[in-house]
């Protein structure tokens, strides 16, 4: 889809997300995603539509119902959910082929059926500000509070 | 350090030890005394009688004291960040003072990731950051989302709890009607009170532990993304006139304000030991494409090279770089002429808009998080909150086509929406864009750059949301 120069600068926007989330925001097990294969060990070495990264945040991301309050304060915190990260450029556009493109490309979330596959899209501008948003593939429970 | 006591907690960094939170704050009116990272020299007034001020006049003439050290920052284009990045330690902190320019690439405005991490690393060499004031800030709100959560369940559990007891002795126990309202937490809590002390039930005991005055966000201190919790804000008052009826020694422990600062002492308490860490900086100072070709075209205290060599950039290169590199992704090599410029590209229309407000004061930032293009700061980022969200819209009605911005209602409602809720007037700033033939020819005049940006009209209109209960006055 995108051509060997475009396909240059979209790694150029991730080397920046994976600096900004290692240094600036603590992410841990951070790891470059570039073909399907990096995502399911038996898919094809495809490329992915756009690279992406995966990575686990220093805290629980989105968790629309909150560990019930009285015993979570003392208690250790569960370990927060590895995430999928998306760099996109705010100058771009973006259609709804590519967002689905990228969903399909992820693996099904595991447990429950009801959970929706999830991305966090990662918004650069020029001025180094890297803006985050919470995308689903789909409807989900808001979040308490 | 020496005399800090037991209770008294001095912050490190700051050795003037028993001190009140607000002494910490650095002198920005010093620190930031230069609008601009140029050297400005004033000569007395002229008196024409006084020959002494005759000669001074003279002298300052002749031996001007700027000529002896220009300054000259050097930055670096690189393509990955579509920006020009400064590196060179001194030139950043100057750039930062002397007008805001850029951003710390790991920071949220001024450079301060080698100072996070040190003290993240125990150093104790180094103060306080902005962005560590501001997790604190938060940290304590989500704390305080927790606890409404906790309470709101426990009323719900009490008021299912009474209606059993209803429905078993077929009486009202309390005269009172118990009325829920999940969104006023302090209602809640006083709902609690009046129904522990008239049912007095054993059930949970440890419900009276929890203190009447929760610390709220501070509230003077506003936010900038999230804005005032007004939810929060209703509450803190009904808190002060509330029944104070479990007050114990601790009184003023009820005053949120007060609560809070006390818990940003406890939290900075540390044992003065020396550490020192080393932490290689991993952060750069960003110039947008706009603060950097004003600072090198308009300034003149800038020099922008590419990756590979060392000989700074002529402005028209600049601009050409700039213009092939204002879109993503960006426009390939040779794709932009500069004889035969098309004024309608993103870059010069952003930057006739920056080059406006820069000339009349302003600190001009990017303002991506309220959704708008730019964000007006007057002095600077740490005087005040950016009054004003500017968003740019060309016009083309030079262009012989229909004024049409393209974009739908709902698109501007949200954004005033959002700016609102910041405090912050949305400005709609309309450029009108010149066509082809208005600028040929530019870059054979004299200072044709200065010819070339007159042509951009600036237009600007103040736009905010009109709520007509409330703005009688």
């Amino acid at each position: 889809m995108a051509t060997a120069d475009g396909a240059s600068h979209l790694l150029g926007l991730r080397s920046i997300v994976r600096s900004n989330l290692e240094y600036q925001h603590y992410w841990t097990d951070l790891r470059l995603l570039n073909t399907f294969a990096d995502l399911n060990i038996n898919a094809q070495g495809d490329p992915l539509t756009r690279p992406m990264i995966h990575g686990r945040p220093p805290d629980q991301l989105y968790n629309p119902e909150p560990a019930s309050t009285t015993e979570s304060s003392s208690q250790q915190k569960p370990t927060p959910e590895m995430e999928y990260v998306l760099p996109v450029h705010l100058d771009e556009k973006l259609t709804l082929r590519t967002w689905a493109a990228v969903f399909d490309a992820l693996p099904t979330p595991p447990g429950d059926n009801y959970r929706k596959k999830r991305i966090v899209v990662a918004v650069i501008s020029g001025d180094s500000t890297v803006v985050y948003y919470i995308m689903h593939d789909g409807i989900v429970k808001p979040r308490q509070n | 350090m020496a005399e800090a006591s037991g209770s008294s907690a001095s912050a490190p960094g700051n050795n003037t030890a028993p001190s009140t939170p607000k002494s910490k704050r650095p002198n920005y009116n010093i620190i930031h005394a230069n609008p601009l990272p140029v050297v400005l020299y004033h000569a007395p007034p002229l008196i024409p009688h006084n020959p002494l001020s005759i000669i001074h006049h003279l002298y300052l003439f002749f031996f001007p004291p700027i000529n002896s050290h220009k300054i000259i920052y050097t930055g670096m284009f690189s393509p990955v960040t579509m920006s020009v990045e400064v590196r060179d330690p001194k030139a950043v902190l100057d750039l930062w003072q002397k007008g805001f320019w850029g951003k710390g690439s790991l920071s949220r405005s001024e450079p301060t990731w080698l100072n996070r991490e040190m003290r993240r690393l125990g150093d104790t060499r180094v103060g306080e950051t902005s962005e560590e004031i501001t997790r604190k800030r938060r940290d304590q709100r989500k704390e305080m989302k927790k606890e409404r959560a906790r309470k709101e369940k426990e009323e719900l559990e009490k008021v299912k709890e009474a209606e059993a007891d209803k429905n078993i002795n077929g009486a009202a126990t309390n005269g009172k009607p118990i009325v829920v309202d999940a969104k006023v937490v302090v209602d809640l809590e006083e709902e609690l009170n009046g129904l522990d002390s008239a049912a007095n039930q054993p059930g949970e005991p440890h419900k009276l532990s929890v203190p009447l005055g929760l610390p709220t966000p501070p509230l003077s201190v506003t936010d900038e993304s999230d804005g005032l919790d007004l939810e929060a804000k209703t509450s803190t008052s009904k808190v002060e006139a509330g029944p104070v009826s479990d007050s114990e020694p601790s009184a003023p422990a009820l005053q949120p304000a007060k609560v809070v600062r006390f818990d940003a002492n406890t939290t900075s308490k540390e044992i003065p030991v020396e550490k020192h860490v080393n932490v290689k900086e991993q952060e750069h100072l960003q110039l947008t494409l706009c603060e950097a070709f004003f600072l090198t075209y308009a300034v003149g205290v800038l020099e922008i090279t590419t990756q590979g060599s060392s000989e700074p950039l002529a402005v028209s290169k600049l601009l050409e770089l700039f213009i092939r590199h204002s879109c993503f992704p960006p426009l390939p090599e040779s794709s932009v002429s500069i004889s035969a410029l098309n004024p309608d590209n993103a870059f010069l229309i952003n930057y006739a808009v920056y080059h406006h407000f820069r000339s009349l004061g302003w600190v001009v930032k990017l303002g991506v998080k309220f959704s708008v293009d730019y964000l007006l700061y007057k002095r600077g980022p740490v005087f005040t909150h950016a009054e004003f969200g500017v968003l740019i819209i060309p016009s083309y009605s030079r262009w012989g086509r229909e004024e049409n911005v393209g974009k739908e209602w709902h698109w501007l409602h949200s954004i005033t929406r959002v700016n609102s809720q910041v405090k912050k007037t949305v400005l709609l700033v309309y450029v009108d864009v010149p066509t082809a033939d208005d600028v040929k020819g530019w870059d054979t005049k004299h200072d044709g750059m200065k010819a070339l940006l007159a042509e951009y009209r600036i237009r600007e209109v103040a736009l905010r949301r009109w709520i007509p209960g409330r703005n009688r006055d």
